[in-house]
């Protein structure tokens, strides 16, 4: 065990309002001060985002990123593909977080190189347990490496 | 022949000879008929001329013979015609070989020669001998010469023949090689005579020679006549192994899954049969397959293409025959159009079941992305019942009021959600009894209806609307969700500029541009899908309005679609021009106008914008 807990920062993908506040909600809960919650609200704010443009050009880039799939313009998975092409991002890990379980959707989704895939709780004790499970792995158990600059 | 020459009216001839002799004649002259036939078919083809001239020619020294006495004098140019012709004839046969199987200049060069060389020779010699006479030296080296020229002519025309008939389907082969049969055997009843030739001047009675020589001459003839029109028997017979791979090949058709199988399995034992160099399956304006070269499908002469069509029509076949197809395989077509009937019907069946399978896939989507679409609203007001449950006053981020508010906002979604999906679904299926609708009525009622929610979206009618045959409530929602789509995306403030394309034979188009920032060409197709939306948000509309517009239309007979534009999103909805009953005549006073606005709010500006003529004339400036 390390004993100094990381410091964060995660970017929250996601179009549907409520579920971003939920998802929030849950992740600050559970992460309090070790998690530094971004949010965008669809597919092409996320590679701004990550490209740093726009009204993004000052951001960090983010540790690792939660990514809805069905999402309006750009859904989920043309932004991993995009992500996980560019040698220069592909080494943010990313979630996928979605009510969908198709098979078809995991499938696509790992073969194109996400690093797991959660399926969003519908209720709100399970999201946050969820998202609690989900914080407490990438900010204490697991090593991620330095954001790309 | 060279038999017929040497013995005509120089020796009396007994019974069976003579039978023999006219079962020839006759024999040639039916040949001669089915070479005109021939020719009459494919009076294009070189090769057809060159048969036809070969049986003219050969006919022709029968039907001078033929009449005259056993013993009758031949006058000398009587002789010299005779001798020319069949000089003439193993020369257009090579000719037609020739044709038939790709020209080889040396040869014809070579067999022309020899052959005028012979008439001409015919024709300086200073006498015939006559019955009984010693031949001269010179006679005897003429004889040999046109016996020479002769044997060139036929032996060189078999050999092609039967070369050219190798690889070909099996009714071409075979009668490729009936046809070098033919030549071959006149070439022996020439060599046979040639000894004939010896004796002639001692004896006088009918020897073996004479009988062997005209077996063989008829066999010549029979062997021309099956090449040239084999009874149907025989062909079925030369055919059966194209049959099997027909067969085999509708067997297979009946599994066939998709166009592309079909012309795979169609197209081979279909250029069997026809013997095609380069073939393609189309069906409408698309290319299903091909075989072969497709540039060679516009080379070669036009009597070597081939163009047909299953009967009930949709399915053809585009092909370049070999040389020696539509000479000869011409029966052969029929059969292939049979196997054509069956591709065409399994064309149909595999492309039902390819837009079954599409349409299921759709289906399957669409449930997908209708559980999905209506479980994100039910699982936020979950949520926030939860957190209801759960309040903590001090908690922070807690604020009850705002739990209700997000409760009642996703509940009224959700109901939008099925209100549409079911609107969806009964779009082109329970629709009310269509009635001429006035789409200026349908544009002012869409007007109030999006008023409230977007109040600074400003319409304009830019021409004389069309009165349209179809369900009012259908027209008013069709115009709803566009208006709605241009107050959600084109920003505050926005225009609707509403104008009449077209019309007459053609579809009527009525545009609905907006002033907005438009829409990228990649979505154009995305966002008349079901729930597809290009903006986030709860108050962006379900991603249901566009393909509600699209059915409508569609169920209609006509189309909805996004135009490219410099500026803004441009919708077009297209009408069938049989629904069109007309434009209207006295538009809403103030026409062009902007409409449903409160009555009396712009009265003034009614009165400046009235216009005589409504289809010219751009909107004012809103008021």
């Amino acid at each position: 065990m390390t004993p100094i807990r990381q410091r964060v920062r995660v970017l929250v993908a996601e179009d549907n309002d409520d579920h971003r506040f939920f998802i929030v909600r849950a992740l600050s809960d559970a992460g309090g001060v070790h998690l530094e919650i971004e949010t965008v609200v669809d597919g092409d704010e996320v590679l701004d985002y990550l490209y740093r443009r726009g009204q993004y050009a000052d951001r960090e880039r983010p540790h690792m990123i939660l990514l809805d799939l069905k999402m309006p313009r750009r859904g989920g998975l043309e932004v991993l593909e995009v992500i996980k092409n560019d040698p220069e991002l592909r080494t943010i890990p990313v979630s996928i977080l979605t009510s969908s379980d198709r098979p078809e959707d995991v499938e696509s989704a790992y073969g194109l190189g996400t690093n797991s895939y959660l399926l969003k709780r519908p209720d709100p004790e399970g999201l946050r347990r969820e998202l609690a499970t989900v914080s407490d792995y990438w900010t204490d158990s697991a090593v991620l490496p330095e954001p790309p600059a | 022949m060279a038999h017929t020459h040497s013995g005509a009216g120089r020796r009396s001839r007994v019974q069976p000879v003579a039978i023999l002799d006219l079962v020839t004649y006759v024999t040639f002259v039916v040949a001669g008929i089915a070479a005109f036939r021939i020719w009459w078919r494919r009076r294009q083809s070189p090769a057809a001329r060159w048969l036809l001239a070969t049986f003219v020619v050969i006919d022709l020294v029968i039907v001078s013979t033929v009449g005259l006495p056993e013993d009758a004098e031949l006058p000398r140019l009587l002789t010299l015609f005779i001798l020319t012709a069949l000089l003439a004839f193993p020369w257009c046969l090579f000719r037609f070989a020739d044709a038939l199987t790709g020209t080889r200049r040396i040869q014809v060069r070579l067999v022309t020669t020899v052959t005028a060389i012979v008439v001409a020779w015919g024709l300086v010699l200073p006498d015939f001998p006559e019955s009984g006479e010693a031949l001269d030296g010179v006679f005897v080296a003429y004889l040999f010469a046109l016996l020479g020229s002769w044997a060139l002519g036929t032996g060189l025309s078999a050999w092609r023949l039967f070369r050219a008939g190798k690889g070909q389907p099996g009714v071409i082969r075979n009668r490729m090689r009936l046809l070098g049969a033919g030549s071959l055997l006149l070439t022996l009843t020439l060599l046979v005579s040639s000894f004939d030739v010896d004796s002639s001047a001692a004896a006088d009675t009918v020897t073996t020679i004479d009988i062997v020589a005209g077996v063989i001459t008829l066999m010549a003839a029979w062997a021309f006549l099956a090449g040239f029109a084999p009874p149907s028997l025989l062909r079925a017979w030369w055919r059966r192994d194209e049959d099997l791979a027909l067969h085999r090949a509708s067997t297979q058709l009946m599994t066939a899954e998709s166009p592309t199988e079909v012309a795979s399995i169609v197209l081979p034992p279909f250029g069997r049969l026809v013997g095609a160099d380069a073939l393609v399956l189309v069906h409408g304006d698309s290319e299903l397959g091909s075989v072969g070269s497709p540039e060679a499908l516009d080379a070669g002469p036009v009597w070597r293409r081939l163009e047909i069509s299953s009967p009930q029509g949709g399915l053809g076949v585009r092909a370049v025959m070999s040389a020696t197809a539509p000479l000869l395989g011409q029966e052969e077509l029929k059969v292939a159009e049979r196997l054509l009937v069956i591709a065409s019907l399994a064309v149909d069946r595999a492309q039902r079941a390819r837009d079954l399978a599409v349409a299921n896939e759709e289906l399957e989507s669409f449930v997908y992305s209708a559980s999905h679409d209506l479980k994100n609203p039910l699982i936020a007001m979950l949520g926030y019942i939860d957190l209801l449950k759960n309040f903590h006053p001090f908690e922070p981020g807690s604020d009850p009021e705002m739990f209700l508010q997000r409760i009642d906002a996703n509940g009224w979604f959700m109901s939008s959600l099925i209100d549409d999906l079911l609107e969806l679904s009964r779009v082109g299926r329970v629709d009310q009894h269509p009635e001429p609708v006035e789409m200026a009525d349908a544009v002012s009622e869409s007007r109030l209806d999006v008023i409230a929610e977007f109040p600074t979206l400003r319409v304009t009618v830019d021409s004389a609307l069309p009165i349209i045959r179809m369900s009012p409530t259908r027209a008013r929602q069709l115009v709803t969700n566009i208006l709605s789509n241009a107050g959600r995306h084109a920003g505050e403030n926005a225009e609707v500029v509403i104008s009449v394309e077209g019309g007459g034979h053609d579809a009527l188009r009525v545009v609905f541009h907006d002033d907005g920032p438009g829409i990228d060409p990649s979505h154009a197709e995305r966002i008349f899908r079901p729930f597809e939306r290009l903006e986030s948000g709860t108050g962006e509309g379900n991603g249901i309005g566009l393909a509600i517009c699209r059915k409508i239309a569609q169920s209609l007979g006509g189309s909805m679609f996004l135009e490219p534009s410099e500026a803004g999103a441009r919708f077009v909805v297209t009408f069938p021009s049989e629904l069109v009953l007309g434009r209207s005549q006295s538009n809403a006073p103030g026409t062009p106008n902007e409409v449903g606005h409160p009555p009396g709010a712009d009265d003034h500006h009614a009165e400046e914008a009235r216009d005589p003529d409504p289809v010219t004339t751009h909107a004012t400036s809103s008021s």
